[in-house]
């Protein structure tokens, strides 16, 4: 399979709605190219990068002619609040993640999470006043199979024979694949 | 009376929009409505109306002169949808000009749908 971005949006969606109790239809992903919600919202950017996870990758030989390739991936996702209270509301997703049952979406998901940056104040400029803005950026562990199971066709024919001493003392057998 | 236009095209109405799981998601267009217009692609003088990220920007947009009403979003109801050259496109502006002559119309403008991100 490749990287899960299904699962990670579903995770992170549950995730941030619990941990913010905002509405439904305040929380967006990003560049949709559709209207921002009105007033306050919360944008998530589910992957704003990947790369290899700290263990590598896991190669598993099954012993059945197959190979099986086992992904480990750090994904950082960026989410930031608009509107008056940010630095709260985006706080309260970093105390989720401390949380053992709130944060557990994420291991129902075969994916974990943690905190990869600090909570930053992006309160900027906007029409002719301020807007509060908050951003957090979550780190989130995935691993997934990529298998070779079809016949990898390095062989077509073994011979088992003998040589030196042993020549002529095994039979020769050839295994056709 | 009315600008004498000569072709129809077709506008589809009446779809609503809102996000869902964060996702944004529209009803079918609950109509369709037949109207008499020009629709031209934007010309270089007319970009007066358009403000993005870095300026002002003329790309997939069209003008509209229509013979009846076209409708811009409201609130939570979207704006007519049309085809327009393969492209589906979206009335993001339209006002009613009365001369009280034989030129009444609906001016207005139109953007190209853009929906090429899904991550």
């Amino acid at each position: 399979m490749t990287i899960p971005t299904s699962d990670i949006k579903t995770a992170l969606f549950s995730f941030v709605e619990a941990a913010t109790g905002l509405a439904n239809n305040k929380i967006v992903f990003a560049h949709q190219n559709k209207p921002d919600p009105e007033t306050s919202y919360l944008s998530i950017i589910p992957i704003l990068s990947i790369k290899s996870g700290a263990g590598g990758a896991e190669i598993i030989y099954p012993g059945d002619g197959t190979i099986e390739v086992i992904h480990d991936r750090d994904i950082v996702a960026q989410i930031t609040y608009f509107g008056p209270g940010a630095m709260t509301v985006v706080s309260s997703i970093l105390d989720a993640i401390e949380h053992p049952v709130k944060s557990m979406v994420f291991g129902d998901a075969n994916l974990s999470v943690r905190n990869d940056a600090q909570i930053t104040n992006l309160t900027a400029p906007k029409g002719l006043s301020y807007e509060d803005q908050a951003n957090i950026d979550l780190r989130i562990m995935a691993r997934y199979s990529d298998g070779i199971v079809d016949d990898l066709d390095w062989f077509n024919i073994v011979e088992y024979c003998g040589e030196g001493d042993l020549a002529d003392k095994i039979p020769l057998t050839r295994i056709n694949l | 009376m009315t600008v004498p236009f000569s072709s129809y095209q077709n506008f589809a109405r009446g779809s609503v929009g809102g996000y869902v799981d964060g996702t944004w998601t529209e009803t079918t267009p609950a109509t369709t409505a037949s109207v008499k217009c020009c629709i031209q692609p934007y010309r270089a003088g007319e970009n007066a109306i358009a403000p993005r990220v870095g300026g002002r920007w003329t790309d997939g947009m069209v003008s509209i002169d229509a013979e009846s009403a076209i409708y811009p979003d409201k609130g939570g109801a979207m704006g007519d949808r049309f085809v327009y050259d393969g492209d589906l496109y979206e009335v993001m502006s339209a006002e009613k000009y009365v001369y009280g002559m034989s030129t009444d119309h609906w001016e207005g403008y139109g953007q190209k749908i853009n929906d090429n991100t899904n991550q």
